[in-house]
């Protein structure tokens, strides 16, 4: 439940020394107290949020609590959050979301947060993984947040955009079941937008953990197959060892693209088309502000996305493999690795 | 001679006027144009600036933190030399980086923000007083606005531009009009020649008389001195001797007259009517000799105007091009730099300039996107083609060109012909040396394409300036030349046989006036001289009187108001007057169910259709009821008075139409403006039946409709072009203001005693009776339910209803619905009269009258199937020919079917059941037109009213062929 105005004026007794007098348009009668829930640190995403009330000329305390990829820290933060009586609280990513607001069938009140407003940011599939009802509305009176997934047509009309493909490979980890969804959107696009996709899955090893030394076998068993591409959707293991990955691509003389920024811009994918972090940070924040400064309820803002994603060309691979793209892409692309960057 | 000036006046008058319309429709165009190759041009400069600040954005850069924003935007300036300024402006307004450094940290006009915020795209252009303004949005990559952009052009260069396109263009105009209006006056001068001649032969009488007179053998003095008994053989002396010189004034003026076989005088055409008078007989002659001499002239006149206007066209055009060639250089120029922009940017990030990659698919979307481009090519220093657009390839090709494109790879040759482009070349450097050169070609016949709307409208403006001064020239010559001729002719006959009861009233300064008012004169003496000795006689004697009396009533001598004075209406009078008040009325006929339609609120009784079809309803009740009311009135109170009286309603009913904001109103003073146009046009007519009228009945009938119909042409079209240059509402109340000029036009040329005489039915309720009458005759009724009522639902119904609504949801504006209206009655005008002459027999009518109504059908069931702007036009065209073919003929089968009830009643009553019967049926027709609208949508409604129509016509047809009358004497029509 939103808390009540008579709390609020409460904090701004209780707040000693006046804010600096705000120079946007919209006043701000007193400084927020955002809780901010990360999984690795603070990272992009994160920074992008704060950045968004520092451009926006509030005055904002940030209280960043850093899971550090460890589940069971989550429940002290809801205890904290509720102690602290903060005015809005920001998770990144799915497992810090689901350990503190729950799912929509399972959120409990005495574990979840569920009377302080919590903005969701860098969830893959908030629906899907049962958070919200849809992007149209959370369906929970105090959640919402914003999507960074690139729609998977998006993305290949954007491959497509640097060259027309007849034959994409896919290579995926059926260990994760976000990656084996993404194959099954991407084989039925595949019909619609006509062309062929190649699977080829990570072998397993008894324990049923991927094997790494499997990738580039499984390259070659694509390049058989005669791809433009191969294609990386959603995969944590693959994004663990991109290095690896795209590295072993290029020698074989094929390119990857990826849904992962981070690929092509620290790794050597060709390719990469995908939700800034930073913006998407930007985007939680000025959800965030919907809800602090013009007092709109959460269960009535629709989950954001961005309207322009990230277009990454790798020009150190895209020579190497002499795959260079054409003009109409430059317009809009980020270069990395260009000659005059180097 | 006072004519001759006059004509030239006129002439060079209604040149002027045309030309003065020409350019100026030219000078606004040019200015249109230009204008919009300037937004134009603008609006692909700024996506070079918002582009590269988005993807700052996007890379996570604040607003203010963009650097490379000062170079970019003082680039685009360099680059577009009129640019005055562009700033960058954060969300509130305050400017963050401006071309002008004084700029920084201001804030930004209010107006431009405004501007901003209310696109609807990233971008919008705008003109105002002093520059062109551009504005654009600076979109976050959550489509937040974060700021915007204005880029400021001068007006300094454009407004140079027009002045002196207007410059240039005015020059030739005077040119035009100065060469046009010297040809023009030496072609009138040499065309008068034969008016000359006659008027110098009257000249030669007059002199004749005076001399007669001065050797006292004028008829001025009755002598009667003396005595009753005396006195009565006096008179009878006095009586032969009058004769004897009347006699001999008739010699002279027939010796004087005799001049008139020198001339060329063409045969009357022989059609006799019962109207005439004795007093007609030379009246054939003499109008035929009028208009014989008078045709040249208004051909020349004619020629005049359409000549000029051509060259005029011709000559603005090769301006056009001129003057606007330089915008598209500069567009040309625009156009490379920002591809230049893009290469050296691919080159920059590592890509060999020999192996950039879809360079033909990238040029290809940049001509796409441009129109006026029709090639783009990239070729290497040498100048040969590296890439180009125009190439025609499937996706799978696209795969070859993930190898390495070498220069080798050759193309074939772009589809779109390379003869008709203008070629601009540009070098790119990169990296300081030459690299190749861009090359952009232009397509030549862009401007032309601009222009097209305007070419249109100009030779509708044209044609109806032409017909509009045919109708004016005719006029005023029929007025001015041969209507004082005519008079003088009249009183010479009357004179000539020794009635000297009449005068004629003229203020002429040339030959005509002068014989004119010396027969005058003569005239009044004798009468008040008769006058003077009567008296004298009546004190004296009273045989004498007797007498007297009897040589008045030889010489139409001392009639109670002697001599009165010589009326001659005739149907020119009305021409002017009508033309100008129909032409007003008309102006709304291309659009008003779309007005109404704008008008329209949703009402629980009626649906939409029928709502609008409603002032047409309306009207034609309204006229149909008022007719046979005014005809009364006209009768009683005089057409001229009719006339004027019937302005009142018209003039007031069009400023409320002008005003009204609802339904209601609006149907209202419609309703008015049907009272004053039934006034009006009945008023016309009685003008034309009159007695006192010269003519024929069937020629000033024929004159009458011709008025009508010109005018409904020129109106339509004009009305079309007027409402989608200044709106509906303006037009209604230029077509108030124009009926004003038609009231002085009216009052200054409509003869007061006309339109008197005309047979009045001893039965008041004539109409219905008649109705009932015509009704009884079964022939008649299927003429009436199979041909006529159908050809006035085409009327009614599909073209002054449905063809607005439609043309305008298929996009066309009201001046492209003005035009297609415009070609029905072009097609009736032209063709209309040449087919009525040439069919005679009762079955060739038949067969014509029911194949034309035939034809009309198949034209609407043939093409509604397309949902197109030239289906409708195709239709609209057959209509109007099938419409010229039988729209007359139908008049004289329904009189021939009649001919029983014509016997007994007359022509008007069976014509005037007719026609309300007629009425009656096109607004039943309308309605289930409207309704049929509203249920199947427009293309259906027009196949269905087509085929009724073909089954109709084919009913008519059928049931004349079985009955068809097998003595072919009794079917010849022309008495």
């Amino acid at each position: 439940m939103i808390r009540s105005k008579l709390t609020f004026t409460l904090i701004v007794f209780l707040t000693c020394g006046l804010m600096p007098p705000s120079v946007n348009s919209e006043q701000q009668d007193q400084s927020f107290t955002i809780y901010m829930a990360v999984w690795r640190g603070c990272e992009d995403a994160c920074k992008g949020f704060q950045d968004y009330f520092r451009e926006e000329g509030l005055d904002v305390n940030f209280i960043v609590r850093d899971a550090n990829r460890d589940k069971t820290r989550l429940p002290e933060f809801v205890r904290e959050a509720r102690e602290l009586k903060v005015d809005l609280v920001l998770t990144w990513g799915t497992s810090v979301t689901l350990g503190m607001i729950g799912t929509l069938t399972d959120s409990d009140p005495v574990k979840h947060i569920t009377d302080i407003p919590v903005v969701f940011m860098i969830v893959a599939d908030p629906v899907g993984a049962g958070i919200i009802e849809s992007y149209e509305s959370s369906g929970r009176i105090n959640v919402t947040g914003t999507s960074n997934r690139v729609p998977e047509e998006v993305q290949m009309k954007a491959i497509r955009a640097y060259r027309y493909f007849k034959h994409l490979g896919i290579i995926y980890n059926t260990n994760e079941l976000n990656s084996v969804l993404n194959v099954d959107k991407i084989r039925k696009l595949a019909k619609n937008m006509r062309f062929d996709l190649f699977e080829s899955s990570i072998d397993m090893d008894a324990n049923g953990k991927p094997i790494a030394e499997s990738i580039p076998q499984k390259i070659k068993e694509l390049i058989d197959r005669n791809v433009t591409f191969i294609y990386v959707g959603s995969s944590s293991f693959l994004m663990r060892q991109r290095d690896y990955l795209t590295n072993s691509a290029i020698e074989q003389g094929v390119p990857i693209v990826s849904a992962y920024e981070e690929m092509a811009r620290k790794s050597n994918a060709l390719l990469a088309v995908a939700s800034r972090y930073y913006s998407v940070g930007k985007l939680a924040g000025f959800q965030a502000k919907n809800i602090l400064i013009k007092k709109l309820t959460p269960i009535d803002l629709p989950i954001l996305s961005l309207s322009r994603y990230s277009y990454v060309i790798n020009m150190q691979t895209a020579r190497k493999l002499k795959l260079y793209p054409p003009i109409k892409v430059l317009r809009y692309a980020e270069i990395v690795h260009g000659k005059s960057q180097k | 001679m006072n004519v001759l000036f006059k004509s030239i006046l006129c002439m060079i008058v209604l040149l002027l006027f045309v030309l003065g319309l020409l350019f100026m429709l030219s000078s606004f165009k040019f200015q249109t144009v230009l204008t919009n190759l300037i937004a134009n041009r603008l609006s692909a400069t700024s996506p070079v600036i918002y582009e590269s600040i988005e993807g700052a954005l996007d890379l996570g850069l604040g607003l203010g933190e963009i650097q490379n924003t000062e170079r970019v935007i003082l680039w685009v300036q360099h680059n577009n030399p009129g640019i005055q300024s562009i700033d960058i402006f954060n969300i509130n307004g305050e400017v963050l980086y401006s071309t002008q450094k004084q700029r920084l940290g201001q804030a930004v006009a209010p107006y431009i923000l405004k501007n901003l915020i209310t696109a609807s795209g990233h971008q919008s252009q705008m003109e105002l007083a002093a520059n062109f303004l551009s504005t654009f949005k600076l979109l976050n990559n959550y489509n937040q606005r974060v700021g915007g952009g204005s880029i400021i052009y001068l007006k300094d260069d454009y407004n140079r531009q027009v002045i002196k396109f207007n410059n240039f263009l005015l020059l030739r105009t005077a040119i035009i009009f100065i060469a046009f209006a010297i040809l023009a006056s030496i072609g009138i001068l040499a065309a008068f020649r034969g008016l000359r001649k006659y008027l110098n032969s009257i000249e030669d009488s007059h002199d004749k008389i005076r001399d007669s007179e001065a050797k006292g053998q004028n008829v001025g003095f009755i002598n009667t001195n003396g005595l009753p008994a005396v006195e009565s053989e006096n008179a009878l002396i006095q009586m032969d001797n009058f004769d004897n010189r009347l006699f001999t004034i008739e010699r002279n003026i027939a010796s004087a007259t005799s001049a008139l076989d020198t001339l060329d005088v063409p045969e009357s055409d022989g059609s006799y009517d019962e109207n005439r008078t004795e007093d007609d007989v030379s009246y054939g002659q003499q109008t035929e000799l009028a208009s014989h001499m008078v045709r040249p002239i208004i051909f020349i006149m004619m020629g005049t105007l359409f000549l000029s206007s051509l060259i005029f066209a011709y000559i603005s055009f090769i301006d056009f091009n001129r003057f606007l060639e330089p915008e598209l250089q500069k567009k040309a120029q625009l156009i490379a730099l920002n591809i230049d922009q893009d290469l050296t940017k691919a080159v920059e990030v590592g890509i060999p300039f020999d192996q950039l990659v879809g360079v033909d698919e990238y040029l290809d979307s940049i001509a796409t996107e441009f129109n006026e481009v029709t090639h783009l090519e990239v070729q290497n220093p040498t100048g040969k083609t590296l890439f180009q657009s125009g190439q025609i390839q499937s996706p799978d090709s696209n795969l070859n060109s993930s190898k390495q494109l070498s220069v080798t790879d050759r193309r074939l040759p772009p589809a779109r012909d390379r003869s008709k482009s203008i070629n601009y070349r540009y070098p790119i450097k990169i990296d300081g040396h030459n690299s190749g050169y861009i090359n952009v070609a232009i397509d030549k016949d862009f401007i032309r394409s601009q222009l097209d709307s305007i070419i249109y409208d100009n030779v509708v403006i044209l044609i109806i300036a032409v017909l509009v001064a045919f109708q004016i020239m005719t006029a005023l010559f029929l007025y001015y030349v041969t209507g004082p001729i005519e008079r003088l002719n009249m009183l010479i006959n009357l004179q000539v046989r020794g009635n000297f009861s009449k005068f004629i009233k003229t203020r002429g300064g040339d030959s005509v006036g002068k014989v004119a008012r010396y027969l005058s004169r003569s005239a009044k003496q004798l009468n008040a001289h008769f006058r003077d000795r009567r008296d004298q006689l009546k004190a004296v004697s009273g045989e004498g009187l007797r007498v007297i009396d009897q040589i008045a009533r030889r010489y139409g001598l001392a009639q109670t108001d002697s001599p009165s004075a010589l009326i001659r209406a005739s149907a020119s009078d009305i021409r002017i007057p009508l033309f100008l008040f129909a032409f007003a009325e008309e102006l709304q006929k291309s659009f008003l169910p779309l007005f109404v339609r704008q008008l329209y609120k949703p009402n629980p009784w009626l649906n939409e259709s029928v709502v609008i079809s409603l002032p047409i309803v309306v009207w034609l009740t309204i006229v149909g009821l008022a007719a046979p009311f005014s005809g009364q009135w006209s009768k009683r109170f005089g057409s001229r008075n009719i006339f004027l009286c019937g302005l009142i309603p018209s003039v007031i009913g069009f400023l409320g139409c002008s005003m009204a904001q609802t339904i209601l109103e609006f149907v209202l003073w419609r309703g008015a403006t049907a009272l004053g146009y039934a006034m009006i046009t009945i008023a016309c007519q009685d003008y034309l039946l009159g007695k006192n009228v010269a003519g024929s009945r069937n020629v000033n009938i024929a004159i009458f409709i011709g008025i009508v119909i010109t005018a409904t042409m020129c109106g339509t079209a004009i009305g079309g072009i007027l409402a989608a240059r200044i709106g509906y509402q303006s037009t209604f109340l230029i077509a108030a203001g124009l009926m004003i000029f038609a009231g002085f036009a009216g009052y200054q040329m409509l003869s007061s005693d006309a339109g008197a005489g005309i047979e009045v039915t001893e039965k008041k309720s004539g109409g219905l009776r008649g109705v009932r009458m015509i009704f009884g005759n079964r022939r008649f009724l299927v003429f009436l339910f199979c041909i006529a009522i159908p050809t006035n639902i085409l009327m009614a119904a599909y073209l002054w209803y449905l063809v607005p609504l439609y043309l305008f949801d298929l996009g066309a504006t009201t001046a492209e619905i003005g035009r297609t209206m415009m070609v029905y009655y072009l097609l009736i005008i032209a063709i209309g009269g040449a087919v009525s002459k040439k069919v005679t027999t009762m079955n060739g009518l038949i067969l014509l009258v029911g194949s034309g109504s035939l034809l009309s059908g198949i034209g609407l069931v043939a093409f509604y199937q397309w949902h197109n702007f030239w289906a409708v036009v195709l239709s609209v065209t057959s209509l109007g020919l099938a419409h010229a073919f039988i729209k007359a003929p139908q008049i004289t089968l329904s009189l021939e079917i009649c001919r029983m009830e014509v016997h007994k009643a007359g022509h008007n009553v069976v014509l005037g059941s007719l026609r309300v019967l007629e009425r009656f049926g096109s607004i039943i027709g309308l309605l289930i037109g409207a309704v049929m609208i509203d249920s199947y949508g427009y293309q259906n409604a027009t196949g269905s009213v087509g085929i009724g129509v073909c089954a109709a016509s084919l009913i008519f047809l059928l049931f004349f062929f079985i009955n068809r009358n097998p003595n072919p004497d009794e079917s010849s029509m022309l008495p």
